[in-house]
């Protein structure tokens, strides 16, 4: 490995404070304001409600209408939109001093790594889709596909390091837990499946893909992403980590895979970034190119029909303030259907709420794995009081099977 | 010079408050409480490195007397804390229009009756 391809910035004593602040501010609204809101709900909000209508609020817009008109509703929204702005804010100026350091450090991780066995593949002509190059999402300034300078990593570099102080600790020390939970979900719930290849979809910058090759170490791993400068820092940061991992500039609704040549087709909140025809293309593509047997498994937001009308809101938060467009018309879809619309059995379709893995004892997470699935105010919410991530997804039957 | 990353979503700002400018001030509230809490961490830094030099910090603070170079930093340094500040009006959606200013007179009659 090349020792000066550090593939960091170095942000000055105060640059680090200031993300420190934004961090602690993230987690004050997402804590102590959230409860201070729900408490507003319970107590005032919901009974004036009740008393005007005769009936509780029955889903999460009737909700959100209703605490619109609410000041806890207005200074928690203010002031996570603002701290939304300030993540990215407080992550960019070391990322654009060091530019070219970066882009240097780079193309010097990607000289090693066919060393490491990974890969890199960009597709010039591919067309970013208008879903990543028309909207901020997340309101993070220039999207996720941007470039700035030659063989740009910056876009990617901003992408983890907002992700650091954006999750307060919640996504574990590596930022990893969503793609460690899922793949040793995975793994211990469905123990006889022996992976040989393994397509994480929207990958952006591996985060969530590097796990599932830590977690099947045979496996031939690839991640996809449509946006170039976060697939360079991707294969950078796999090659730093010493992991092999290939990544192509690909569209997940047109994958450039033979058919039936994967053993575990895999996303982490991907799908709500998508339009509707790109979340059924994508699903159609994943059960074209699963070999018989083989498994889907995206982890996601729950869906709204699963959850309590407050906690439908609560999660709807970043659709109609985060730049998420798609978001609650993902939550309020039916999976099941969206899964068997792609081909698979209505039977085969499968869901399931999981502990955060690195945060708990590896026998306990076992454990957990073999529970029921539960949709509660944990699920899908960064909560340092206890997150369930959800996942769903279906097996691949053999074609024999299909004929019943 | 390298190439700048832009360093906020340019698309419109979301709107939580019914009153005029309520959103503005939540965000120059919050940008200089980040201020604040940067500068106190950096503060806290100073007076541990200088107390291990065995230096009486406190005394020597009270009885500095500023040169004019300090107060020429000291000034560039409050013009960039107030536009860091202030950078969301910077931003504000709605230019001020000639109903914007009628409307402020009024607000001055007001006043002025008030006041006698």
């Amino acid at each position: 490995m090349t020792d000066k391809a550090v593939l960091e910035t170095t942000a000055t004593r105060d640059e680090k404070a200031r993300k420190a602040f934004i961090s602690a501010l993230r987690r004050h609204v997402l804590t102590k304001s959230a409860d201070r809101m729900r408490g507003h709900y319970d107590t005032v909000a919901k009974p004036a409600f009740e008393r005007l209508n005769g009936r509780a609020p029955e889903d999460g817009p009737e909700v959100h209408r209703l605490m619109k008109q609410t000041r806890d509703f207005r200074f928690y929204s203010a002031v996570r939109s603002n701290a939304q702005e300030m993540v990215f804010g407080s992550v960019i100026p070391p990322v654009e001093r060091a530019l070219d350091e970066l882009a240097d450090d780079g193309r010097a991780l990607r000289a090693d790594t066919a060393g490491v066995g990974g890969s890199l593949e960009l597709n010039p002509d591919l067309e970013v889709p208008r879903n990543v190059s028309d909207i901020e999402v997340h309101r993070s300034p220039g999207s996720y596909h941007s470039e700035y300078t030659d063989d740009d990593v910056a876009s990617g570099v901003v992408y983890e390091k907002a992700i650091e102080v954006f999750a307060f600790g919640q996504f574990g020390k590596n930022f990893d837990d969503v793609g460690q939970t899922m793949a040793h979900y995975v793994r211990f719930r469905h123990p006889e499946l022996e992976p040989e290849r393994i397509l994480d979809c929207g990958c952006t910058v591996g985060i969530n893909t590097v796990p599932w090759k830590e977690t099947f170490p045979k496996a031939e791993v690839h991640g996809i992403d449509v946006a170039p400068g976060v697939l360079r820092y991707a294969n950078a940061r796999a090659t730093k980590l010493g992991q092999a991992v290939h990544f192509k500039q690909m569209n997940a609704t047109a994958l450039d895979y033979e058919d039936e040549s994967f053993d575990i087709v895999c996303s982490s909140m991907f799908l709500h970034e998508l339009p509707n025809k790109d979340i059924r293309g994508y699903l159609a593509e994943a059960y074209r190119v699963l070999k018989p047997g083989g498994l889907l498994w995206n982890m996601e937001l729950p869906p709204n029909s699963a959850m309590q009308p407050y906690e439908s809101f609560y999660l709807d938060w970043d659709s109609y303030y985060n730049s998420e467009p798609f978001y609650k018309g993902f939550r309020d879809q039916d999976y099941r259907e969206l899964v068997r619309t792609a081909g698979f059995a209505d039977a085969d379709f499968m869901e399931a709420t999981v502990p955060r893995y690195t945060f708990m004892d590896e026998y306990e997470f076992k454990a957990a794995v073999k529970g029921p699935t539960r949709f509660d105010k944990h699920t899908g919410r960064m909560d340092p009081k206890g997150t369930r991530w959800y996942g769903f997804g279906a097996f691949k039957r053999a074609p024999i099977k299909e004929a019943n | 010079m390298a190439a700048r990353i832009p360093r906020m979503a340019q698309s419109r700002r979301n709107r939580f408050f019914e009153a005029d400018g309520v959103d503005e001030l939540v965000s120059m509230v919050l940008e200089l409480t980040a201020e604040v809490s940067t500068l106190r961490e950096r503060q806290y830094v100073t007076e541990r490195i200088i107390e291990r030099h065995g230096i009486p910090l406190g005394e020597e603070i009270e009885a500095y007397a500023p040169t004019d170079a300090d107060d020429a930093t000291l000034g560039a340094e409050r013009d960039r804390l107030l536009s860091t500040v202030m950078r969301t009006l910077d931003v504000m959606p709605r230019p001020l229009d000639e109903n914007d200013l009628e409307g402020d007179t009024s607000y001055d009659t007001d006043d002025t009756e008030r006041a006698a």
